[in-house]
C-alpha cells in the first residue's frame, strides 16, 4: 500500500514541477498538463484509500494520518470545483504544494490500521469526516486564491482588473463549496453526536472551534453584500477564516483535551 | 444575514452608511445586516474565550496546581468568563441573534413578492428560519430537556433515573435483562511480518510487586533485575503471526500474515536456569513446550496491543432492556454505542460498564422534545445552503481571464 502512497506524492510533485514551469513559460497544453497531473494524483490516492478500507473494513478517516491523507485528496478535487469555468493558471502551483506538503506531513505518523472504539464504528464516521474534510479543502483553496489577490491587489503590481476578479471569484467559489460541506459536517457530526453521546451539541472544542470557522466564514459570505468590504478586506477575511480552520483541524487535537481527543 | 436581491441590499447598506444606527428605530437595528455581523463577530469573540479560558470544573483544577491565579480566575468568574456557554450574558448574546434573524426572516418575507431574484430571497429566508428553528430547539432543551444515569445490574428495574439535582420518574419500568461486550472475532489486527509497536512481554512475579513490562523487540536481549531473584536476560526470538505446527515434524511456521494466532519464543537465562518458550496472545494460559518456568520467579505473558486477554477488540457494549407500563411488557430491545434505544420521548444510551462486574451497566437518560426542531432546522439549513450557493447564486463567474 505505502507504493501507492509514494506514487502519489511523486505526481503531486510532477504536478508542481509542471505548474511552476507553466508560471515561468506560460504555455497553455503545460498549464492543462499540470492541472490533468494534480487530478492523476487524487486518482492514485483514491486507490490508496480503497485498499485501505478493504484491508480495514471501514472507511479509512479515523486518525490523523488517514485524515491527512484524505486532505490531500481532496485539495485537487476542490481545486478543480472551484476553477471551473475560470482560468487562475498559477493557483495550480501552490495547491500542489499544499497538497504534496500535506501528503508528507501524514507519512510522519503512524500508517498501521487498528480496531476501532465502538463510538466511532458508525456509517456516520464515514459521512461526517469526509464532507468535514471537502470543505477543509475548499478553504484551503480559498486561502490560496485570497493570498494570491492580497498580492495581486498591491498597487506596486501591475495586474489587470480582469486577473483581480478572477482572483476574487476563486475566493468566493471555494468558499462557498467550503462553507457548504463544512456546514454538512458540523451538521452530521451533531447528528452522529446525538446517537453516541445524546447530545447534538455540547460545546465541546472541537465543536465549539469548527463553529468558530463557521461563523467566519458566514461573515465572509455576508460582507461580500457590503460595499466596503469587497476586494482586500474580504481576502483577508477568508485568511483569518483558514487560520480558524488550521486550529480547529491541528490546534484542537494539540491543545485541548474534550470529546475529540481520539482524533490526535 | 440579509439575502435580498442585490438592488435591495444595496439599498439597506446605503442607509445604514448614511444613518447612525442609534437613532433608528429597533426594529432597523435588528433587521440590518452590519447590526447582524457585529453580533457574529461578539459570538466568536465569545466562543473563543470559552475554549482558551479555564472553563467549569477546570477552574478547580487551575487553582489547585496554580494557587497564585486564583485571584485573576475569581476575577473573571465574577465577569462570567469561568462558564461561558451556560453564561447568562451568552444566552442573551444568542437570544439577540435569533431576533436578528426573526427581523432578518420577516424583512425578506416582506419583500418576497417584489423581489427581482425570488428563488434567492427564499432560499436566504430558509437558511436564517432554520437557524431559528435550531436556536429555538436549544432553548427547549434548555427549559424542558432533562438528563440523567440509570445504573442497573442484570435482573434489576427501575423506574425513575438520576438527575444532578434529583431523581426523576419515567412513566414506565425498565428492566434489565442482559449486558454484554461483544468482540470482535474475525477482526485480527494489522497484517504485518512483525509484533505490533504496542505489544509487550509482561513478567509477572511469583513473589508478588509489580509486572515488569518489556517491549517485545525481536532479537534485543533486554535485562531484568529483581533485588530477591538475581538478573535475567530475556530476548525475543521469533515472532509468528499466525502460529501452526507441523504435528508430525514439529516444524512452526506462520499460517498467512494475518495475527490469528500471534506468538512469539522467548529465551531467558537467569541465574542456573535457560529456557526457551513459545507463548500466545491469544492463549496465555499455554506455552509450547507445555512448561511455563516453573524454576523462574515470575510467569511470562504476552499481551497484544489494542486487545485484552479474552480475545479480539470490543466492538460494542450492548444493554437489552424491557420496558413495561402498568405491569404489562410493553417493549424489549437491546441499545448499544451507537445505536440508542427511544420510547416514548426517552431515549437511552449505552454510557458506561464495569469490567470487573459484567452484569452491570451505566446508562444515560435523556428527554428533548427539542430535537425534532433542531433537526428539521439542519435539513432546512442545508438545503438552503445548497439553493443559495449553487442553484441562484448571488453573483455570476466573471468572464474568464485570456491566457
Amino acid at each position: 500500500m505505502n507504493q501507492l502512497l509514494n506514487l502519489a506524492l511523486g505526481v503531486y510533485l510532477t504536478a508542481l514541477v509542471l505548474a511552476a514551469v507553466d508560471l515561468a513559460v506560460k504555455r497553455y497544453w503545460l498549464e492543462r498538463l499540470a492541472k490533468a497531473v494534480l487530478l492523476a494524483g487524487a486518482v492514485v490516492l483514491t486507490a490508496y484509500m480503497a485498499r485501505r478500507w478493504q484491508v480495514s473494513g471501514r472507511a479509512p478517516f479515523s486518525n490523523m494520518f488517514e485524515s491527512l491523507v484524505l486532505l490531500a485528496w481532496a485539495m485537487p478535487v476542490a481545486h478543480r470545483i472551484a476553477q471551473a469555468r475560470l482560468k487562475a493558471a498559477w493557483l495550480t502551483a501552490p495547491v500542489a504544494l499544499f497538497a504534496a506538503l500535506t501528503l508528507a506531513y501524514a507519512g510522519t505518523y503512524e500508517a498501521d490500521v487498528h480496531p476501532l472504539m465502538p463510538a466511532l464504528r458508525s456509517n456516520w464516521l464515514a459521512v461526517h469526516v469526509f464532507t468535514c474534510f471537502l470543505g477543509y479543502a475548499g478553504l484551503a483553496v480559498s486561502f490560496l486564491a485570497a493570498l494570491g489577490h492580497l498580492i495581486a491587489a498591491r498597487p506596486a503590481n501591475r495586474t489587470t482588473a480582469a486577473t483581480r476578479a478572477t482572483l476574487e471569484a476563486t475566493v468566493t467559489r471555494s468558499v462557498s463549496f467550503g462553507f457548504l460541506f463544512l456546514s454538512v459536517g458540523i451538521v452530521t457530526g451533531a447528528v452522529w453526536a446525538n446517537a453516541a453521546w445524546g447530545t447534538y451539541w455540547s460545546w465541546d472544542p472541537k465543536e465549539t472551534w469548527a463553529l468558530i470557522t463557521w461563523l467566519v466564514y458566514a461573515f465572509f459570505l455576508h460582507c461580500r453584500q457590503l460595499d466596503s468590504w469587497q476586494g482586500r478586506r474580504a481576502s483577508w477575511v477568508a485568511v483569518l477564516g483558514f487560520v480558524s480552520v488550521l486550529f480547529t483541524y491541528f490546534g484542537v487535537n494539540y491543545l485541548m483535551s474534550g470529546l475529540h481527543s481520539y482524533a490526535s | 444575514m440579509n439575502g435580498n436581491p442585490q438592488s435591495q441590499n444595496t439599498n439597506a447598506t446605503r442607509g445604514a452608511v448614511t444613518t447612525p444606527m442609534a437613532r433608528r428605530g429597533p426594529w432597523a437595528v435588528l433587521s440590518s445586516m452590519r447590526f447582524a455581523l457585529a453580533l457574529v463577530a461578539v459570538l466568536i469573540a465569545a466562543c473563543i474565550t470559552g475554549t482558551v479560558l479555564p472553563q467549569g470544573d477546570m477552574v478547580a483544577t487551575t487553582v489547585r496546581h496554580h494557587p497564585d491565579a486564583a485571584r485573576r480566575l475569581g476575577l473573571l468568574r465574577t465577569l462570567g468568563l469561568t462558564d461561558v456557554f451556560h453564561a447568562s450574558w451568552f444566552a442573551a448574546l444568542l437570544g439577540l441573534l435569533t431576533l436578528s434573524l426573526l427581523a432578518c426572516g420577516a424583512k425578506q418575507m416582506m419583500t418576497l413578492a417584489r423581489a427581482a431574484r425570488k428563488g434567492r430571497a427564499i432560499s436566504s429566508l430558509l437558511i436564517h428560519l432554520s437557524l431559528v428553528a435550531i436556536l429555538a430547539g436549544g432553548l427547549i432543551r434548555g427549559i424542558w430537556g432533562q438528563k440523567g444515569s440509570l445504573q442497573l445490574h442484570a435482573g434489576e428495574s427501575a423506574s425513575e433515573f438520576q438527575c444532578v439535582a434529583a431523581s426523576v420518574p419515567l412513566p414506565f419500568d425498565v428492566h434489565l435483562l442482559r449486558f454484554e461486550v461483544e468482540r470482535d472475532e474475525a477482526s485480527h489486527g494489522p497484517a504485518s511480518p512483525s509484533p505490533d509497536d504496542g505489544d509487550r512481554l509482561l513478567l509477572r512475579w511469583t513473589a508478588g510487586g509489580q509486572d515488569s513490562s518489556l517491549p517485545v523487540d525481536v532479537g534485543t536481549a533486554q535485562r531484568v533485575a529483581a533485588s530477591s531473584a538475581g538478573s535475567w536476560t530475556v530476548t525475543v526470538l521469533r515472532y509468528l503471526p499466525d502460529f501452526m505446527m507441523d504435528p508430525v515434524t514439529h516444524t512452526v511456521e506462520t499460517r498467512s500474515a494475518q495475527p490469528r494466532n500471534p506468538a512469539i519464543q522467548v529465551s531467558v537465562v537467569g541465574p542456573g536456569y535457560a529456557t526457551t518458550n513459545w507463548l500466545f496472545a491469544r492463549f496465555p494460559d499455554v506455552t509450547m513446550p507445555m512448561r511455563q518456568d516453573t524454576d523462574a520467579p515470575f510467569r511470562m505473558v504476552y499481551e497484544r496491543h489494542g486487545q485484552g486477554a479474552a480475545g479480539g477488540s470490543v466492538r460494542n457494549y450492548r444493554s437489552t432492556l424491557e420496558i413495561s407500563e402498568n405491569g404489562r411488557i410493553a417493549k424489549q430491545a437491546s441499545l448499544a454505542v451507537n445505536a440508542p434505544l427511544s420510547y416514548r420521548g426517552y431515549t437511552f444510551y449505552q454510557s458506561g460498564y464495569n469490567p470487573e462486574d459484567t452484569s452491570w451497566t451505566s446508562l444515560l437518560v435523556v428527554h428533548d422534545p427539542g430535537v425534532p426542531l433542531v433537526f428539521t432546522g439542519f435539513g432546512a439549513l442545508i438545503i438552503g445552503l445548497f439553493l443559495s450557493l449553487y442553484v441562484w447564486p448571488r453573483e455570476s463567474a466573471p468572464e474568464a481571464e485570456p491566457t
